[in-house]
């Protein structure tokens, strides 16, 4: 496609390739849970479901409850308040402020941010869950309705490792991608030539460097923007938005967040009333032609109090709206840009297109369907990746022992996912934490999973045991949900719990295909040839595709 | 060779490990490093669009692709002296800018 | 957004028949019942692959993103479908 000379495109492979290899068992796994976190709503709704149907946006007949409970909070915890769904359908009412902690003279108590969640059953507005706290309390409290799905974001965002390190992980994660994409399509010189052609009839490494390239191919302009956007989201808060502080507003990060998020001043501590929020959620319903699925709103029952409805984006459209309205009176007071600005800018258009382009969530299940398939062909191009580079070093040691080390990352991650919401149900059961129920699946998959790759006589005996346990581990995940409590079908299907009888299908057709694979799936041409493929440290090479 | 044959630019080339160890470095650490302090000494200079917030933003959201370039340059530019000088003269520079403007704000 | 993968389905049909008469993806099979397809008739077929993405681009970016998802999807698919087997 472009031409370059021998030297650069061997030195361009060598980047493509040392930059896939040394990070590529990490970006595979944050590609995988990124995969599946394009269902995270849907993940949400299917592991921890209420009696009724999760509405489309925020419910309706909810003002009373709402303003009931939000004269209950202390005033002094009031600066901030949100209403958002959460699995299930859940509605949550989250009030935060700032509470002083003890010091003296020599050393003046830190502020933290402190305040009250509330857990509410839209379908019959009653009060589910309060919890009162530090923002980590509450942040636990809102993670626990939606275990599941937060689970696999997180891994996804910063592989579990605590802000800002795992940001920074993932967001070199990202760059080492774009990277990858970039010199990938720089190296494949007959780029359209090739695009039908995986030659499966040919000897293994042929047949592993043809499934990466075709993949890698068709879904390179993706890859590139994935990667591209997935970076940003990584750095612009842990390394962009500090920079700007710094540089720009002198290190004051709060003015910074003001002044790039427009947040309004405090300006008037006057008692006032609270405007209606089934008033507000109409109108930004009827003004931008979908319903909010979020409200975030200031200095609730002050005259200053100002409420801000964020709304998915219209049929059409890439990106939504966010009209901001008064907290006294409900009246509508401008639209806001939905990420950064108080008024319209190319900042804003651009910044804005990041969410849309890397959620794939634009344009509902039609949307999210296509990238999930993107983000499952970018996990392919990762793994046959890694399983090229490995294979053509196969008669190295350490690179035999790498390419176990790649079979269990591999096929073991979709193992350790499809075990995770054992954890789940079986924690929600027996009353565990969720998250160290969780922690414990994954975990204990994982082992099991490495001790099939170290130990198997060959790997693709280990890809075969992987694959085979993770198709019994899917059909068997909807069977431990109904067991630990979870609603039958027949159940879902009276109160409108579709995503239910919906994820349970997809789980099993997840292991019929799983198990499938591994009864029909092509064996390589080394193993019908019936070369020994034996464990790392033999002098016979393992090759799998 | 002696110590400071090694440091020259003749004694680096002479030594490929010792050149890919340079090399790497440069396309590593010094290279994010570059990205970054241009990113944010880009917010002084590049206009603030109608909102007051476009020379915030778009260095932000245009970092990953900054970073992608310099990485990629510093690894394929033959002459690995040039290609320190060069980033070398993106760090001084925003780097100057930066240091100017908050020696002027404090 | 159905309209999207609509036009993704239309846009495959080319796609399929652009695949299974590659020059190349027929000699590795050893296809030599019939020709390949002539340069001409396969920038045709290409532009019939593209033109339902350019009709949707006057309808929305939206539409053309999932569109265009979908094609380079569908488009690995045919490609790992028409793979040459043993």
């Amino acid at each position: 496609m472009i031409k370059l000379s021998q030297e650069r495109t061997k030195e361009l492979l060598a980047i493509h390739g040392w930059s896939g290899i040394i990070l590529g068992l990490l970006l595979y796994a944050v590609i995988c849970t990124g995969t599946i976190a394009v269902f995270s709503t849907e993940i949400g709704d299917w592991s921890n479901p209420l009696d009724g149907p999760a509405t489309e946006g925020l419910p309706p007949n909810i003002n009373a409850l709402v303003q009931e409970l939000g004269d209950q909070v202390d005033p002094a915890y009031r600066d901030q308040f949100f209403l958002y769904s959460s699995g299930g359908g859940r509605l949550m009412l989250q009030f935060e402020g700032h509470l002083e902690q003890d010091g003296d003279d020599d050393h003046p108590g830190a502020e933290e941010h402190y305040g009250v969640l509330y857990e509410i059953d839209p379908n019959t507005l009653t009060l589910l869950n309060r919890t009162e706290g530090p923002e980590a309390m509450l942040d636990a409290a809102r993670r626990a309705t939606d275990a599941l799905a937060d689970f696999f974001v997180d891994l996804h965002v910063r592989l579990h490792i605590p802000n800002p390190w795992g940001l920074y992980v993932t967001g070199v994660l990202g760059l080492i991608m774009m990277v990858a994409a970039i010199t990938g399509f720089l190296v494949h010189r007959h780029l359209i030539r090739e695009l039908f052609t995986i030659r499966r009839n040919k000897e293994a490494l042929l047949r592993s460097r043809d499934a990466h390239v075709i993949a890698g191919t068709w879904t390179l302009p993706f890859a590139f923007v994935l990667a591209f956007t997935g970076s940003f989201f990584s750095f612009a808060t842990s390394l962009g938005l500090p920079a700007m502080a710094m540089v720009v507003f002198g290190g004051d990060q709060e003015r910074a967040i003001a002044e790039v998020f427009g947040e309004p001043p405090a300006t008037d501590e006057t008692p006032a009333p609270v405007a209606n929020f089934d008033a507000v959620i109409a109108d930004a319903t009827a003004r931008t032609g979908a319903r909010p699925n979020f409200i975030a709103g200031s200095f609730y029952g002050r005259a200053d109090s100002q409420m801000r409805a964020f709304t998915p984006a219209e049929e059409g459209d890439l990106t939504g709206r966010s009209p901001v309205y008064s907290g006294v009176t409900g009246e509508f007071l401008y639209d806001k840009p939905v990420l950064v600005g108080q008024s319209p800018s190319a900042g804003n258009a651009v910044a804005a297109l990041m969410a849309p382009l890397h959620f794939g969530n634009f344009a509902g299940i039609v949307s999210k369907a296509v990238w999930f398939a993107l983000g499952f062909a970018g996990a392919y191009v990762a793994l046959t990746g890694m399983l090229l580079w490995t294979n053509r070093r196969a008669d190295q040691r350490a690179w035999q022992r790498m390419g176990r080390i790649v079979h269990w990352m591999g096929y073991g991650l979709p193992l350790t996912m499809a075990m995770t919401p054992y954890g789940t149900f079986a924690g929600r059961w027996f009353g565990w934490p969720l998250e160290t129920a969780q922690w414990t699946a994954f975990g204990l998959a994982a082992l099991a999973a490495l001790i099939v790759a170290l130990g198997a006589r060959t790997a693709a005996r280990a890809r075969d045991l992987l694959v085979a346990t993770t198709g019994f581990a899917l059909l068997g995940v909807p069977l431990v949900r109904y067991a630990t409590g979870g609603p039958g079908w027949l159940g879902a299907w009276s109160d409108g719990l579709m995503t239910v009888i919906a994820g349970d299908l997809i789980m099993m057709l997840g292991g019929v295909i799983c198990l499938g694979l591994w009864r029909f799936g092509a064996g390589t041409s080394a193993e019908q040839a019936g070369q020994a493929n034996s464990r790392p440290g033999r002098s016979n090479p393992q090759v799998t595709a | 060779m002696t110590t400071a044959d090694h440091i020259t630019a003749a004694g680096i080339r002479q030594r490929p490990r010792l050149r890919a160890w340079t090399r790497g470095v440069l396309a590593g650490p010094l290279a994010f490093v570059a990205s970054w302090i241009l990113m944010a000494g880009a917010a002084l200079y590049l206009p603030e669009g109608a909102a007051g917030i476009d020379n915030l933003v778009f260095p932000v959201v245009l970092f990953p692709l900054i970073w992608a370039v310099l990485f990629l340059y510093a690894l394929l530019d033959r002459r690995l002296l040039r290609a320190y000088v060069v980033i070398g003269l993106v760090l001084a520079s925003h780097g100057g800018l930066i240091a100017a403007h908050l020696g002027s704000v404090a | 957004m159905s309209v999207a993968l609509f036009a993704a389905l239309v846009s495959a049909l080319p796609l399929t028949w652009l695949a299974w008469r590659d020059p190349k993806r027929m000699r590795v099979s050893g296809r030599r019942d019939r020709a390949p397809l002539s340069s001409r008739i396969r920038g045709l077929l290409t532009l019939c692959v593209l033109v339902p993405g350019g009709v949707l681009a006057f309808y929305s970016a939206a539409a053309v993103l999932i569109w265009l998802g979908a094609v380079t999807t569908v488009g690995w698919a045919i490609s790992e479908g028409l793979a040459p087997r043993r």
